[in-house]
């Protein structure tokens, strides 16, 4: 349902000239779409060679999806243009807010999980959708407040964005465990909430412990309380194209792939199973559509 | 508190006005109001600090952030990327009567290096393009800047600032002045570079498209000594810098 592209790391400008030269062990690249809607110069002239090589996957910030301001539509128009330029395996963005009166935060703000707030983003889904031409996925936030007015769990809300407007899952395991840390939910609901055919890509991170509460940060590397939280994510999710984000104190691009070797090895057993299970229900398909071609005939 | 658009509007007075308020009615169980209002504020202070590194230099973290903060509340960002969160520094800058008359223009230098640094691709033209152009149609040879370029004339001496601040060495106040710098993208390279007299009067031209016989006229105009050989020395240092497009 989802393409199973394997391991990948986000494309950053400190590595920008090891990737190309050395081709490092990384299935597929993320990288930020807004970094790429520019006109010219370096980040574009990267961005097509390692496309060259690699599958690229674009990961937006800014479409604000569950604002109330109007969908930005210049905003649209050039992540259609660069959708139509990469062509993408994933396209994805986040289950947040982030503009208002016109005004651009440049953050990822939480929404309160209502049905009023539920209608209104997957209306604005079926709109983005609808405009790209395919589906898209939409991560978890991490987040520091909830809102009183809400009525679901944030897993609940996403997974019934997910079934309404039929799109796709980006889980962020370590928001999942920033968040449940944060508020005191618990991980493993979390997980059994969110439909496992939805999940499209899983996201792994550092965070930092600020003593009442954990700030997703991305400027460590992944915890080992959120590896073993992603062991579990495999166990339920399957073979889900995994990939480590690191946006501040980035170290050497080794370390990172280094780093996402221990993601490989996490993975592994689940993804065996899985692809078992994917053979034998391929083989179940197959076996009943000739029984069903005999019966026929 | 349960409509979306008065949660969504509520949370971000609360949030932009940088106090880390709660509103009890507003607000579940979790309720760090203050990390969103922190984060606000720190992420495009980076921002900021990234694309007007001389002018964070020269103010000092804690002023430039002082500034940036008051910055976000007088001209919140507006645009989709980030990228774009520092485009009116300088026009802000301008309205500060409490800081260097000559902020703005350092701010304004820096704001074209940003700008020209993922601006249009186009292939320079070099010598060689210009040698194989038979001598006959000089004269209407339409040059221009490569698009990736911009003019910013700046009334008090911030280039030789950039520079000191560059090459760490003395830093002297800025003076008054009369000036024109062209900023261009070179390879992948940002460049700078602060115009003669006359190179100054011709640069204009060149943003707009002109013809060598329209720039060799301009040079007659402004009673230029071997006006010829003055156009060729400037065009040879065009070519170079890999800053001009022939057609």
């Amino acid at each position: 349902m989802w393409p199973r592209l394997g391991f990948g790391l986000g494309l950053r400008p400190p590595h920008y000239q090891e990737v190309l030269a050395t081709s490092p062990r990384v299935d597929w690249w993320e990288v930020i779409s807004e970094n790429f809607m520019v006109r010219g110069g370096n980040p574009r002239r990267v961005l097509h060679a390692v496309r060259d090589k690699w599958p690229v996957v674009l990961h937006g910030v800014s479409l604000s999806i569950g604002s109330i301001d109007p969908i930005d539509e210049d905003y649209l128009a050039r992540l259609a243009a660069l959708v139509a330029e990469v062509e993408p395996p994933i396209v994805s963005d986040h289950l947040c807010w982030s503009s208002i009166g016109g005004h651009s935060a440049h953050d990822l703000w939480p929404l309160p999980y209502t049905e009023q707030a539920l209608a209104h983003v997957v209306a604005r889904v079926a709109h983005v959708q609808e405009r790209l031409g395919r589906r898209i996925l939409l991560e978890n936030p991490s987040s520091y407040v909830t809102f009183s007015a809400s009525e679901l769990t944030e897993a609940e809300f996403l997974a019934e964005v997910a079934r309404r407007a039929d799109c796709g899952i980006l889980l962020d395991v370590n928001n999942v465990y920033v968040s449940c840390k944060n508020h005191g939910w618990d991980p493993q609901a979390y997980f059994a909430a969110i439909p496992v055919d939805r999940v499209g890509q899983i996201h792994l991170a550092g965070h930092t412990d600020h003593g009442t509460h954990l700030l997703d940060t991305h400027d460590t590397p992944v915890h080992d309380a959120v590896w073993e939280l992603y062991r579990d994510a495999t166990v339920r999710f399957g073979d889900v194209a995994t990939m480590i984000e690191r946006d501040d104190h980035i170290p050497a691009l080794g370390e990172l792939v280094d780093e996402l070797g221990r993601a490989r090895e996490i993975a592994a057993p689940a993804r065996l199973e899985w692809r078992s299970r994917g053979d034998q229900d391929d083989q179940r398909e197959a076996h009943e559509l000739a029984q069903a071609q005999v019966a026929h005939a | 508190m349960h409509d979306l658009a008065e949660i969504q509007r509520r949370f971000y007075e609360l949030v932009t006005a940088g106090e880390g308020a709660i509103d009890p009615g507003l607000l579940g169980g979790s309720r760090r109001l203050d990390v969103y209002a922190e984060m606000y504020v720190a992420r495009l202070v980076d921002v900021l600090a990234d694309d007007y590194p001389k002018l964070r230099s020269v103010l000092g973290a804690e002023p430039f952030q002082t500034l940036v903060a008051a910055y976000l509340r007088a001209r919140p960002p507006r645009s989709f990327t980030i990228r774009d969160a520092g485009e009116a520094l300088a026009a802000y800058l301008e309205t500060r009567d409490d800081l260097p008359p000559w902020a703005a223009d350092l701010a304004r230098l820096e704001r074209a290096r940003v700008e020209v640094f993922d601006g249009p691709d186009r292939e320079p033209s070099t010598r060689e393009d210009l040698a194989r152009i038979p001598i006959e149609e000089f004269p209407d040879l339409a040059i221009e800047l490569v698009p990736s370029s911009e003019l910013v004339p700046i009334g008090w001496t911030v280039d030789d600032l950039w520079s000191a601040i560059e090459d760490d060495t003395t830093i002297e106040a800025p003076t008054e002045c009369n000036r024109t710098v062209l900023v261009w993208r070179r390879d992948l390279g940002v460049l700078h570079r602060t115009l003669d007299g006359d190179e100054a009067e011709l640069v204009p031209f060149l943003a707009r498209r002109a013809t060598m016989a329209a720039l060799s006229e301009r040079l007659v105009e402004l009673e230029v000594v071997g006006p010829e050989t003055r156009l060729v020395e400037l065009l040879g240092r065009w070519l170079d810098g890999a800053a001009l497009v022939c057609s």
